[in-house]
């Protein structure tokens, strides 16, 4: 294509990155925040008054800024770990634990992709967070479900038998995806 | 102009399922052995995921968007005006989001992250003129849930060419010996034109209307003979346009040391094409002719014509330059008889000022554009600021020798107004040495007259020197030994 441009200044301007030139972008750099600030609050509540808070915090901190899978998976087990360890049965944290573990590892998985800034429409935002509803429609009757049959205890056969079904069905899973 | 073809296109390895089942198994197992229906609980989410992502169909691959012009509105500004826009047609566009990976030239890259059936408008700097890549660019699909995604597709860069500006009209200076049948000049042959000649009897051939009835009634004083006005043929001029595209000269020191991608800066090919153009679109508008080559030989010369339609073929061929290092020629351009020849370069090596002594001793009227566009220094090592000394000192030397000679130079840069803003506002240095010492300020400036000041001055130099018609013969004669040394000299050089 070969434009006829209209007059105008040179020097530094013309030498700018690429930027949208609409509204309703959010930048990328607002969505790390949300993703570390939801990462720091659910680590501050798993691990409080406990020195190690500074751990998942400055992962967390990291997996946002410089996502990797290794740092995004060591932030995720960090929290899903410390809440099993550290949160007593029946706690109604489990609900916010289901949302937010759910909504950091979503956001995580979409920062994983991208170079460090950027802009996402308002749009993509929406369509994000509408998946991210229906996945917490079902998920949220069945945490809801686990603090009702909290005082169930444990049995040696039945743990047994859930692992060994559950990691059968996630090699199947990995198996099909790949094939 | 979209070149090439996209790169990618298969379907990632799904990382995010996997990583997903990861952590549910890990909750589950947590949850199971420590008794706790509740830690099972946090892992139906990431299996849910995991679940779905074998339910999504998988991501069809091609890039998913393109970026073109954006046609639909103007410009805004000094920047590019460019649209994200999705590669399906609307409405059949599967569901998902496109995240889009921007990298403008010498810059690091950003991304827009858009549904896959939204548009996005981009602004992006562009060049002055020429063309260039302004925007490298390749895209990823996502679904919704990002459990599946397509492998990124590298698109090809979108490339602008911009026609370089027309500056405000020189004077047109014109060389003494004429050979056009039409123009607003006037040559020295006899012929049909305004500037009178003589007064004399009436000859057979004579039209009839130029007979001088008030002539004929003083000097005839039997009204014997009639007396007829005889004038100067008008003529147009002959210009040829000499490009130096061996070199493009950042007008940043600190850039001409740069590795990578070159960013999108003025430099002297820009100054080169500006001031090019407004000198052809100056003797185009008196109806003149003009023709176009380079110093390269690398593209055939632009014919020499006049009209609105060749400088617009001009301005495109001049748009199309970039650097390209020069072949050896068999012989040197020829300009066409009693041209004026401008030659417009950086002058960064003695090859321009050569030819331009070569054309001046062979007669036509020379003249050399500056094109180096106005330095700014810093940013620099102390080893690299004492290399730009060296080269701007060794281009001085060219150039005062070329005074020397007689061989007017102008300074190209004043052919665009825009490029007085880089003068005012010069860039911070981003690192290195401070700026050069002061003493060698005085090379970073150019020397001379403008374009406008210097066409003036050669067309009045131009003007007296046509007053004394005819050079006599031993004049001429010297002037051809000279030019024969000349090529010989440079022969001799290239061969050695």
């Amino acid at each position: 294509m070969r434009l006829s441009r209209p007059v105008h200044t040179p020097g530094r301007g013309a030498t700018d990155r690429a930027v949208p030139d609409r509204g309703e972008l959010v930048p990328l750099a607002a969505v790390r925040c949300a993703t570390a600030l939801v990462a720091v609050l659910l680590g501050t509540v798993v691990w409080s008054g406990s020195f190690w808070v500074v751990l998942p915090v400055v992962v967390a901190a990291g997996a946002a800024v410089l996502p990797s899978i290794g740092l995004v998976t060591l932030s995720l087990l960090l929290l899903a770990v410390a809440y099993a360890v550290n949160v007593p049965a029946g706690s109604p944290w489990l609900l916010v634990f289901v949302a937010g573990l759910h909504a950091v590892f979503v956001l995580y998985l979409l920062l994983l992709r991208l170079p460090l800034r950027g802009w996402i429409s308002g749009a993509a935002l929406r369509e994000l967070a509408w998946s991210f509803l229906r996945i917490q429609a079902v998920a949220q009757p069945v945490a809801l479900l686990a603090l009702l049959l909290g005082g169930a205890g444990s049995s040696p056969g039945v743990v047994a038998v859930g692992v060994a079904a559950f990691s059968a069905w996630a090699l199947w899973l990995v198996g099909q995806h790949r094939a | 102009m979209v070149r090439g073809r996209a790169q990618g296109g298969t379907t990632a390895p799904g990382a995010a399922v996997a990583l997903a089942a990861i952590l549910a198994l890990v909750c589950i197992v947590a949850g199971l052995v420590s008794g706790r229906p509740d830690a099972v609980a946090l892992a139906a989410p990431f299996a849910l995921l995991a679940v779905a992502a074998r339910t999504v169909p998988h991501v069809p691959g091609g890039p998913p968007v393109h970026i073109s012009a954006d046609r639909r509105t103007e410009a805004r500004g000094p920047r590019l005006r460019l649209l994200i826009a999705p590669s399906e047609a609307p409405g059949t566009a599967s569901r998902g989001l496109v995240a889009t990976i921007l990298a403008a030239p010498g810059r690091m890259p950003d991304a827009v992250v858009l549904r896959s059936d939204e548009e996005c408008p981009l602004l992006v700097g562009g060049p002055l003129s020429g063309e260039h890549d302004v925007l490298a660019y390749g895209a990823t699909r996502f679904t919704a849930d990002l459990t599946e995604s397509s492998a990124f597709v590298a698109c090809p860069p979108v490339r602008i060419g911009v026609l370089p500006p027309v500056g405000v009209p020189l004077a047109r200076p014109v060389s003494r010996r004429l050979v056009g049948l039409a123009g607003t000049h006037v040559s020295r042959r006899p012929g049909e034109g305004a500037e009178l000649r003589s007064v004399a009897p009436l000859h057979p051939g004579d039209a009839l209307r130029r007979i001088d009835w008030r002539a004929t009634a003083r000097r005839s004083t039997d009204q014997d003979r009639l007396m007829v006005r005889r004038s100067y043929a008008d003529a147009e001029a002959s210009v040829l346009l000499v490009v130096d595209q061996a070199q493009d000269l950042p007008a940043t020191t600190a850039d001409w040391f740069a590795a990578g991608r070159p960013r999108l800066t003025v430099g002297s090919l820009h100054v080169a094409r500006a001031a090019a153009t407004t000198v052809a679109a100056s003797f185009l508008a008196g109806g003149d002719r003009v023709g176009l080559d380079d110093l390269g030989g690398t593209r055939r010369a632009l014919r020499s014509a006049g009209g609105a339609r060749h400088l617009e073929q001009i301005r495109a061929r001049l748009a199309g330059t970039s650097v390209v290092p020069r072949r050896r020629r068999r012989r040197d351009p020829v300009p066409p008889p009693g041209a004026v020849v401008v030659v417009f370069s950086a002058f960064l090596d003695a090859e321009p000022a050569r030819l331009l002594r070569l054309w001046h001793a062979q007669g036509h009227l020379v003249a050399g554009v500056d094109c180096v566009p106005p330095l700014q220094s810093g940013g620099t090592t102390t080893a690299q600021a004492q290399a730009v000394r060296l080269t701007l000192l060794r281009r001085r030397l060219l150039l005062e020798d070329l005074r020397k000679d007689g061989i007017p130079v102008f300074v190209g840069a004043s052919a665009d107004a825009r490029l007085k803003a880089l003068t005012a506002d010069p860039p911070k240095a981003t690192g290195g040495a401070p700026a050069p010492a002061p003493h060698g300020a005085d090379l970073l400036a150019a020397s001379g007259p403008g374009l406008d000041a210097g066409f003036r001055l050669l067309a009045r130099r131009a003007g007296r020197r046509g007053a004394s018609v005819g050079r006599p013969a031993g004049a001429a004669q010297a002037a051809s030994r000279g030019a024969a040394e000349i090529t010989d000299r440079a022969r001799g050089g290239r061969t050695s």
